[in-house]
């Protein structure tokens, strides 16, 4: 498959975009004047956007809704502390990992081991054939499992590069370290995760199949 | 040109993804990808594993479980500091209203006092109402049914220890003395409570999502798939302590949502009110073990008896005491503490063996191939050669799709769905084994129990991606079973949440079936 600059770019912008989603400036400005029906409804927003984040960041462990409740209540907590509402999904992500990190801090074993079973992860949209759910659920538990095995800072910057669009000095910023440090833990992520991708045969053949 | 090695451009592709490269290192990372195959490789390689990256997350939160969250985040916040405090009162206020009630009503309640002879049976409401007392948010009214309670047993071995039996293959076994009251038993949740005395919990290996917690005064102690005690002596703080895998003692807070929580291993205690768990006493583990065990020699090691447990069955010989409903005809299945090297077979939950995923991988690629015979062959071999690994579990739900689609045996494809579900009820491939039931009762033509099977569907999936059939298929069973007012609500739905949907079209069918026109 021909990879052009212009393809990457635009994914790379792609996905920028839709990490800043729009719309929710509204709901923070109701929200913060007290209006319980607009904090609902952001408190939904936020709930599906924490637990995706830590469910990435953290090693899937059973206590992963645990982290969720306590993110979500420092979120709505610190609400009308958000200065700039086109900033708030940074300053959500910020807490989400914030509140991840210091969970795996007090208990550092469990960086080592997870204690869960196979990762829940959510079918893709648009596949109604079973025998293909199959197929693309065994492909997102091993993608899981993976990611999952890469050490937690490294994870994070994956996380936040890949699935949010954020750049080295965003990244930086969020996680509290340095661009340089960033960018390694990004390259080093990367490249973990592409020799675990390699050395899976299934996920090797599965991509290779997807290519041609 | 001058063009870049492949080190620099693997060095520089996060520059290169985001759009940070200058006007003339563009150039050269271009022209080293149009010369060099393997960064171009690697490149696409990383496109597909970003991509499936990002399709992945957490399955939905159920419905109830959702508000829930949301509520206790938005109930208050930082512009009025006091509200916390007052909020707290006033739930500690409904809080102990609760447990009051649930006290005087007596919710189901296990005493095993040793007055109490085994022919004594315990005293067992009639109709238990599952509630919560420790301090969480009050939930407004809403649709989400509220799980239905299971019904509990209670039995007594041979040398007089008493036990519990939770349908999930759970025991909590109770010592002389020691009041439980179950306050939440469903299938997704257990929740007793210890009034006092001591209990051991045995939940070596409930299904995937299941929670379990013994609240004692002042805290909770929740399983994380484990064998462990709870104890609560007069006032004194309750005392956890474990013999296998993990628990958590939470501890509440002075706000009622956020509560301390630690984590106590095995051959550790954990107090509720601490903040970190304490190595537990050597008698008190013995204690614990005697209980589950029953007559071990006092002189046997802690190590020797827990080898002692996984080698021997803990299901002793009992005998049904009390019930809610009549004995099962058949009796509790054995299950061990752990695996047995004798009986299991060679693959491990987590690394599984080659050969099975050989296996697996090979009845694919029959299956993709079109020679549907060989490839059941080999779902079945792999199912019959290991049968406790995940493979198997997998291979099942893919095996019952094919008979159902390929072969035509919807009987057999129900029982392939059927096994799953009841192995792993929450498993990975639970939804597409409820769909692949829901189909096969369809194939099999029994409308009341498709209607059921649609009913289980939702309750599992609220969001999930056969929906818009389920609700199909359900309408269709009504309208067999003769309940056309509740096709027609079922269509209503349908048409109203999957408007595009090309079951619409089928529901149709169904419409003119009830002498009713499609545009009505």
């Amino acid at each position: 498959m021909e990879m052009s600059i212009a393809s990457v770019r635009i994914m790379s912008q792609f996905s920028k975009i839709s990490a800043v989603a729009t719309g929710h400036e509204d709901l923070l400005t109701r929200s913060t004047a007290g209006d319980r029906a607009a904090k609902e409804e952001l408190a939904r927003i936020c709930l599906a956007r924490i637990r995706r984040t830590v469910f990435l960041v953290s090693s899937g462990g059973q206590d992963l809704d645990d982290i969720v409740q306590t993110a979500l209540i420092r979120v709505f907590k610190k609400l009308h502390t958000v200065r700039n509402p086109a900033s708030f999904f940074s300053w959500l992500d910020k807490i989400t990992i914030n509140t991840t990190r210091e969970h795996y801090r007090r208990r550092p074993l469990e960086k080592l081991f997870s204690l869960t079973k196979e990762p829940d992860v959510l079918p893709a949209e648009g596949i109604t054939d079973p025998s293909q759910q199959l197929e693309n659920r065994r492909l997102l538990e091993q993608i899981t499992v993976h990611l999952h095995g890469i050490r937690v800072k490294k994870r994070t910057a994956l996380v936040l590069s890949i699935v949010y669009g954020y750049s080295v000095s965003e990244i930086a910023q969020l996680t509290g370290c340095s661009k340089e440090t960033a960018k390694k833990r990004l390259q080093h992520g990367r490249r973990e995760m592409m020799a675990k991708v390699r050395r899976d045969k299934y996920l090797s053949r599965v991509f290779e199949e997807t290519t041609k | 040109m001058t063009t870049w090695s492949c080190e620099k451009f693997e060095a520089r592709l996060e520059d290169f993804r985001f759009g940070m490269l200058s006007e003339g290192e563009l150039k050269q990372a271009q022209f080293h990808l149009d010369i060099c195959e393997h960064c171009r490789e690697a490149l696409t390689l990383w496109e597909n594993v970003s991509q499936a990256i990002r399709t992945t997350g957490p399955d939905p939160l159920p419905p109830l479980v959702e508000r829930r969250m949301i509520l206790t985040a938005i109930r208050d916040n930082g512009r009025q500091p006091n509200r916390s405090r007052l909020g707290f009162k006033s739930l500690a206020a409904v809080g102990g209203v609760g447990l009051t009630i649930a006290a005087i009503i007596g919710v189901v309640s296990f005493s095993n006092s040793p007055e109490r002879s085994p022919a004594d049976p315990p005293k067992v409401a009639d109709t238990p109402t599952p509630h919560e007392s420790m301090p969480v948010p009050v939930l407004p009214n809403t649709t989400e049914p509220d799980p239905s309670p299971l019904p509990l047993e209670m039995a007594v071995t041979e040398d007089g220890r008493r036990v519990i039996n939770l349908d999930a293959g759970i025991r909590l076994w109770l010592d002389n003395g020691a009041i439980v009251r179950a306050e939440h038993v469903t299938k997704q949740t257990a929740r007793f409570r210890l009034e006092t005395g001591r209990v051991v919990a045995q939940v070596d290996d409930h299904p995937p999502g299941y929670r379990f917690v013994i609240a004692t005064p002042g805290g909770e102690v929740e399983s994380i798939g484990t064998v462990f005690s709870v104890e609560v002596v007069d006032s004194r703080p309750a005392v956890a302590r474990v013999l296998r895998g993990t628990i958590r003692v939470r501890s509440a807070g002075p706000d009622a949502s956020i509560r301390q929580s630690f984590e106590v291993t095995a051959w550790q205690e954990g107090r509720v009110g601490d903040t970190e768990p304490s190595a537990a006493g050597v008698e008190e583990l013995k204690t614990d073990l005697h209980l589950l065990a029953g007559n071990v020699p006092k002189s046997t090691s802690n190590r020797e008896l827990l080898s002692a447990l996984d080698a021997k069955s803990v299901e002793p010989t009992t005998r049904p005491t009390s019930t809610r409903r009549p004995s099962s005809p058949n009796p509790p299945t054995v299950r061990r503490l752990a695996a047995d090297p004798d009986t299991t077979d060679e693959t491990d939950e987590k690394n599984p063996s080659p050969a099975v995923d050989a296996l697996f991988s090979q009845a694919t690629e029959q299956r993709r191939a079109g020679d549907y015979a060989t490839a059941a062959q080999t779902y079945s071999q792999l199912i019959r050669t290991y049968p406790n690994s995940s493979a198997a579990l997998n291979a099942t739900v893919s095996l019952g799709h094919l008979e159902l689609t390929e072969i035509k045996q919807p009987a057999a494809a129900l029982s392939r769905f059927e096994r799953y579900l009841a192995r792993a009820p929450q498993g990975f491939l639970a939804q597409e084994a409820r769909v692949g039931k829901l189909r096969a009762l369809v194939a099999l033509r029994r409308p009341a129990e498709v209607k059921k099977a649609a009913d289980d569907y939702f309750r599992a999936h609220p969001s999930g991606y056969a929906g818009a059939e389920a609700l199909r298929k359900r309408g269709d069973a009504k309208v067999k079973l003769g309940d056309c007012p509740g096709a027609r609500e079922d269509y209503r739905q349908l048409k109203l949440r999957w408007p595009a949907s090309p079951e619409n079209d089928l529901a149709r069918r169904g419409l003119r079936r009830c002498g009713q026109s499609p545009a009505q």
